[in-house]
């Protein structure tokens, strides 16, 4: 596979990058890594500003322009006032779109958090229970329900558990902490995954450039 | 005291030494075997059991900084979606996702498939739980362009869209990790792609096999190796899994090591 000089130069930028964001590593505060994170944080920036002016036109102005659905006219209002914060005296009318925007976002929020976050989990925690199979799996649905009332309950402030009461809250903490130590282990490997993906690029510009092949 | 002088090994030592594990089997492949999961292995039945010609809804929030743990999935997905004849519709539901959807099926190489006829690309949809439940319920209140500018209703650029209003003629949806709640409520069969910290803490409550409404799910790059190796469509995800594997035993013997130092100080106290 020949490569081009766009490819080449491409790949260069690619390999640069990853460098100056890898010698943080070696001295936190150094030219290379602020300025990698300057270009990074302008060039997206600017791509969300852009991604978003572009979608405003096609699916908000061009509809009001050619007629069929004007009705888009009320979020622009909406979207314009938020800008009176700019003005001295004048911030309060954003309010009204703060107020419009929170309600809707509440409102739609509620509609789909209470189906699913609530109802879903309860119902499961439940359910499981009694449809497992196997003994094993049994054994597991029984774990989790009983872990779910324990763990609920560490968040009661109401009422001081005590005596042989308290050992409710224990198990309630020890099934909080083995799940906080997964999502903690999650974010290690997903890490690790964006590490090597950083590595991978790293290594491509060699194998390109010195030896002309992808694999 | 032997032990508390592990402590003291220079943090920039651990780094090079991590970078040098995974350089290793990136420049040769160790081929450490992988094992598929049963949610990975339910992800792909699910898929495989829609006949041609189903709608399939898929929600791509790919964002370039994370594209490294998703896009083995993304890659592996689309080959078996667009091997099953399936009619795509794709969601970008990220600011990155309009470019990131082209590199994405570059390398999907969709051969023969034309975009409006076998898969429609929506614009960038902003904003996620409201966004999403106009979405649902009518498809044309939210877009009334796909991401060229053509009208959703123009039966000649976008033939597929003709009988697509809203959420009842959509099959199956391939949900990232939170936009799973938002249909979990519309009873459409769902199965999860994304990234291990975005998918795998949400799935659990709705992941049932049988019943749904999540029927297999796939995290990470980790999964996305495995699901190379179930569906056969094989690449960067397989290819890494070495250097991921070998990574994280280094890094438990690193957490082993820290411990054992901390142990060491405790005595020396």
């Amino acid at each position: 596979m020949a490569l081009t000089i766009q490819d080449t130069l491409f790949l260069f930028i690619q390999m640069f990058m990853v460098a100056c964001v890898w010698s943080y590593l070696y001295k936190t505060d150094n030219i290379f890594a602020r300025g990698a994170a300057q270009i990074v944080i302008s060039i997206s920036t600017v791509h969300f500003l852009l991604v978003n002016i572009n979608r405003i036109y096609l699916q908000i102005l061009v509809p009001i322009a050619n007629g069929t659905k004007i009705i888009n006219i009320i979020p622009v209002l909406c979207g314009i006032l938020f800008y009176t914060r700019l003005w001295k005296g004048k911030g309060w009318i954003a309010s009204y779109s703060y107020s419009l925007s929170l309600g809707i976002g509440m409102g739609s929020l509620f509609t789909t958090y209470i189906a699913s976050n609530l109802l879903t989990p309860i119902n499961r925690a439940i359910t499981q229970v009694a449809g497992a199979k196997t003994p094993f799996d049994q054994a597991s649905a029984l774990l989790a329900f009983v872990g779910t009332l324990c763990a609920l309950t560490y968040w009661l402030f109401t009422v001081e558990l005590k005596g042989p009461l308290r050992y409710i809250l224990v198990f309630g903490r020890l099934f909080l902490m083995s799940s906080i130590g997964v999502l903690y282990a999650q974010d290690v490997v997903w890490s690790q995954s964006l590490f090597i993906g950083a590595s991978d690029k790293f290594l491509k510009f060699f194998r390109m450039v010195f030896f002309g092949a992808l694999a | 005291m032997a032990l508390s002088k592990l402590g003291k090994i220079d943090y920039r030592l651990i780094y090079a030494f991590m970078t040098i594990i995974t350089f290793i089997p990136l420049l040769v492949p160790i081929g450490i075997p992988t094992t598929v999961g049963s949610s990975v292995k339910n992800y792909v039945a699910k898929i495989r059991s829609y006949p041609a010609g189903s709608v399939v809804l898929t929600s791509f929030s790919g964002y370039i900084t994370m594209l490294p743990d998703v896009e083995p999935i993304y890659v592996a997905t689309y080959k078996l979606l667009f091997a099953q004849n399936l009619k795509i519709l794709i969601l970008l539901s990220d600011v990155d996702a309009p470019i990131v959807i082209n590199q994405v099926l570059s390398k999907v190489g969709a051969a023969g498939k034309v975009e409006g006829r076998d898969y429609v690309i929506f614009p960038y949809m902003a904003m996620d739980e409201a966004a999403h439940v106009v979405f649902t319920n009518r498809i044309r209140d939210y877009f009334t362009t796909d991401r060229n500018g053509n009208s959703l209703d123009d039966a000649v650029k976008v033939p597929m869209m003709k009988d697509i209003k809203d959420y009842h003629d959509i099959d199956l949806y391939v949900s990232g990790g939170m936009s799973a709640r938002y249909w979990n409520w519309c009873g459409i069969p769902l199965v999860s792609w994304g990234t291990g910290t975005g998918l795998l803490p949400f799935v659990g409550p709705f992941y049932d096999p049988e019943r749904g409404p999540i029927f297999g799910f796939v995290g990470g790059a980790s999964q996305g190796g495995e699901l190379e190796v179930w569906t056969g469509y094989l690449g960067d995800g397989i290819k890494t899994n070495d250097a991921k594997n070998l990574g994280i035993i280094t890094l438990c013997v690193i957490i082993i090591v820290g411990n054992l130092s901390m142990l060491g100080k405790e005595e020396k106290k």
